[in-house]
């Protein structure tokens, strides 16, 4: 029946990957673009339409080698067809008015100085356009040499009027052709650098993450904190591409523990949380280090508690009276095979395998009644050091088994 | 005279930043990470000194009070030249501890290593005492010795091997201290995989691991994450101990982003552990259980997150050795979380958890509420957390009760080189009636850049972002100004 549950949910996890819509609409970084102001009235259709190729104005484009270069058309890219000197500027066509393209400035055309610059002389000033930089790395003057259209990268310009940082590229589009082959997929190819090689992940503050578009890494996710060791392992080089080791050293060997992960009274609640497993101590945490050392200074131990070995009067303030059981009584619900046997790395956490020889190795044993016959696989299992634990060398037990 | 000596690892970052020739590039904004990030353009060195003091008492099992007040300190230091060439790094983090009032100094080296990489960093040779993430749920392995990996385009091959080392711990009993650990064992595994790919990683990897000249551990990992049209992300794990022939872990989750700010997760997973070969554990059968969870987390606006998510564990029927069931253990538990979590602003956040278990190994109610802020650009940090449980369990009648605590952390940087702090809990519970813990913190970090042509660089902080990395702004015209570069 459990078997058929699981290839159940197993077929519907397939379903639902098979049947996963395409991609939202993907928001770009605030970070890395940031948030613009542009009062300006344009209409990139309406200029494409005309016949006017992208280069005509932005120009600057043929030799830009950084994200940082301006390639926004100034007053003299503007000037070739706007003659913004001519006193009937308003009315002429292309109109070239001061508020053809500044939203609601009204100038006067004698603030213009003469061709081909139209430096502003004097007088109020239009409102300011503020478009800071993409923080990132990027070459137009390479993409347009290989023939990369435009329109490949800032989808949708020629189908709108003003152009904002929603027509800049995406990851993802940029992924499209940087594959890794002709046009490399490091990170850095388009990442800013920082020391190290590693990405520059900081800024003023803002910082850029992972949202888990291409791969398991959602930084965001509330339980990526808990998540995280899968992706860590399948994919390494990805991680070390912004962490450096330090910086998992600050938690995994921390000697202040992670109030993010665990609550104030973890302390005195993680035993709890730790037979129900209801988290994974070990992807962590070491069983002698930091379990031990905490355990032994609250005397929270075993011989700290009499009674836990059997004896009838039990007064354990940890495991109930009756843990121990009586050699040859049918153990009760409490008993601690049970909860041995669901969990026995809890075990581990406090106690050594002496403390379990002490019984079974005389008392009780521990073997099943099927143990060394044809079909269990433990026996004969490796070179018999685990067997040599408890037996001693010449036991009958272990001849018979051919030890 | 121990705090002294304990002391002097403190006295490197100063001493540093007072010379000439660099320049002190201060404390990274970015939260939880203390490395600047640079422009990858010279040889610079970082450090961080730290110092942490804990008091805590601790009333014991036999009603006494035990008190302990460890002084830990540490000094992490990574030296490299970053200019895109061949690439060689040195880097260490070393801690000491010390209980001020019983003695017993602790010296440790988590991790001393020297870092070799050609030119397109497509090969790296590690050497030293290192971390690697291995298989399963094995995590870190940390140990002394030698590491390759290769990123052969998608490629990946990696390579380790050396003594195996498990972090040591301070433990005092009574009078006396000693330091946990399971000493060394030898260890050695190799992993293929994929690198680089957009949507697809995959490793398989093999380790072994050799106690007192014996195999002890042959364990077998594959790992398989698919990305599917940025939507959905599948993940898998299978697990295997191949010396014991058991299925040590199958995990299969997936998860999904069907509209901006909405993420739905289900997860499948089969755990039993296994122990060394060489442990009589290993005689000890132990049960499998099946566990399967879902969750749903929601992000309706750029200052509110909630998130809620339950499972269920499936475990086999209590049996004892003589085939007498015991039903009252139970086969199966639930459980179920949810949260809320509100930042009005960037730098300030509000918290709510909810906790509820219920089923075999008994029932527990839980609340949790904290805040957290971390004005003036993270120089200031402050925490407060405050929790409330229930639990109830039959077969365990003595850990019944009402559990609760609270705790209040701040740690502020008065210049962007030092960062001191406190914390303190308070802890109750019926168990342990009372625990108390009193923590202070003291950071002195920095890193230093060898400028090509600028040996006269100034041995300052910046108290504001380098100016090669603030972000350009227009006034007044079109066109953008400012570099990053």
């Amino acid at each position: 029946m459990r078997r058929l549950w699981v290839l159940g949910l197993l077929l519907g996890l397939a379903g639902v990957a098979l049947a996963a819509p395409d991609e939202p609409k993907q928001e770009r970084s605030l970070v890395l673009m940031p948030e613009q102001s542009i009062p300006l009235n344009f209409d990139h259709k309406r200029h494409l339409d005309q016949g006017l190729q992208c280069i005509v104005c932005h120009s600057a484009a043929n030799d830009s080698t950084e994200a940082t270069d301006s390639l926004i058309p100034n007053h003299t890219q503007c000037g070739l067809c706007h003659r913004m000197e001519q006193p009937n500027a308003a009315e002429m066509f292309p109109k070239a008015a001061c508020s053809t393209c500044h939203s609601g400035f009204e100038g006067q055309p004698s603030q213009i100085g003469p061709p081909p610059h139209y430096v502003v002389t004097e007088g109020p000033r239009p409102p300011p356009v503020h478009i800071p930089p993409a923080r990132i790395t990027f070459s137009h003057s390479k993409h347009l040499a290989q023939g990369v259209p435009c329109l490949q990268c800032h989808e949708g310009v020629d189908e709108t009027q003003l152009a904002t940082r929603e027509h800049l590229p995406t990851m993802r589009t940029c992924l499209e052709c940087h594959t890794g082959g002709e046009a490399p997929s490091e990170c850095t190819t388009c990442h800013l650098q920082g020391d190290g090689g590693r990405l520059r992940t900081s800024f003023e503050g803002e910082v850029i993450q992972p949202k888990g578009r291409f791969r398991p890494d959602d930084h965001g996710d509330p339980r990526w904190l808990k998540i995280h060791q899968s992706a860590a392992r399948v994919d390494t080089n990805s991680c070390e591409s912004c962490h450096a080791t330090q910086f998992c050293l600050n938690c995994h060997d921390g000697v202040v523990e992670d109030t993010r992960l665990h609550p104030a009274d973890w302390v005195l609640t993680h035993g709890l949380e730790a037979q129900r497993r209801t988290v994974d101590c070990f992807a962590c945490h070491e069983v002698q280090a930091d379990c031990t050392s905490c355990h032994t200074a609250a005397e929270v131990v075993p011989g700290a508690f009499p009674g836990v070995r059997g004896e009838a009067e039990a007064t354990s303030r940890f495991h109930p009276p009756g843990w121990a059981g009586v050699p040859g009584e049918i153990p009760p619900a409490d008993h601690h095979s049970f909860q041995a046997r669901r969990a026995l790395e809890t075990c581990e956490a406090c106690h050594s395998v002496d403390l379990c020889n002490e019984c079974h190795s005389v008392l009780v044993n521990p073997h099943p009644d099927s143990y060394g016959t044809e079909g269990n696989w433990r026996f004969g299992q490796g070179d018999g050091t685990m067997c040599l634990q408890c037996h001693r060398p010449g036991d009958p037990n272990l001849s018979r088994l051919g030890r | 005279m121990r705090l002294l000596l304990a002391l002097l690892f403190l006295i490197p970052a100063p001493v540093l930043a007072a010379r000439g020739g660099v320049q002190a590039t201060g404390w990274d904004a970015e939260p939880e990470s203390w490395w600047l990030k640079g422009d990858g353009s010279g040889v610079y060195l970082q450090g961080r000194a730290w110092a942490r003091y804990r008091f805590r008492s601790v009333r014991t099992a036999t009603d006494g009070v035990v008190s302990d007040h460890p002084l830990w300190q540490g000094f992490d230091f990574r030296v490299a030249d970053d200019r895109n060439r061949a690439h060689v790094a040195f880097e260490t983090s070393v801690r000491g501890g010390v209980d001020l009032g019983r003695g017993g100094f602790v010296g440790e080296v988590l991790t001393a290593f020297v870092d070799v990489a050609p030119e397109g960093r497509w090969a790296r040779v590690r050497l030293g005492r290192q971390l690697v993430a291995t298989n399963g749920r094995g995590g870190f392995s940390r140990f002394d010795g030698g590491s390759t990996r290769l990123s052969l385009h998608h490629l990946l091959i990696e390579a380790y091997g050396g003594t195996d080392l498990r972090s040591r711990a301070f433990v005092m009993t009574g009078s006396d201290s000693f330091q946990t650990g399971w000493g060394r064992d030898w260890t050695y595994g190799f992993a293929v995989g994929t690198t680089g790919l957009r949507d697809t990683q995959f490793r398989l990897g093999l380790q072994d691991r050799i106690r007192e000249g014996k195999l002890a551990r042959r364990h077998l990992s594959i790992d398989l994450h698919k990305g599917i049209k940025g939507v959905v992300n599948v993940r898998s794990n299978l697990s295997v101990d191949l010396l014991q022939r058991r299925l040590q872990e199958a995990f299969v989750g997936i998860d999904a982003r069907p509209v901006q700010g909405l993420r739905v997760g289900a997860e499948y997973e089969r755990w039993q552990p296994s122990f060394d070969a060489t442990s009589v554990w290993s005689v000890f059968d132990t049960d499998p259980y099946d566990t399967i969870r879902g969750n749903v987390s929601v992000d309706p606006a750029r200052f509110l997150s909630a998130w809620v998510s339950g499972g269920v564990q499936l475990l086999p029927s209590a049996v004892s050795a003589d085939n007498v069931a015991r039903p009252e253990n139970g086969v199966a538990s639930g459980t179920q979380q949810a949260g809320v979590r509100v930042r009005p602003v960037s730098w300030l956040h509000v918290q709510l958890d909810e906790r509820i278990l219920v089923g075999a190994g008994g029932d527990k109610i839980a609340l949790a509420l904290s805040a957290g802020a971390r004005p003036w650009a993270g120089r200031l940090e402050a925490e407060v957390r405050g929790d409330l449980q229930r639990y109830a369990y039959d077969l365990q009648p003595n850990l019944e009760g009402w559990y609760g605590g609270v705790m209040v952390s701040v740690a502020g940087r008065p210049v962007p080189w030092i960062r001191v702090g406190g914390r303190g809990e308070a802890i109750i519970s019926p168990f342990l009636t009372n625990n108390f813990q009193a923590m202070a913190t003291v950071d002195f970090l920095l890193g230093l850049r060898a400028y090509k042509g600028a040996p006269e660089a100034l041995a300052t902080a910046w108290l504001t972002p380098p100016p090669n990395t603030a972000p350009a702004a227009l006034d007044g015209g079109i066109g953008v100004q400012g570099a990053h570069r």
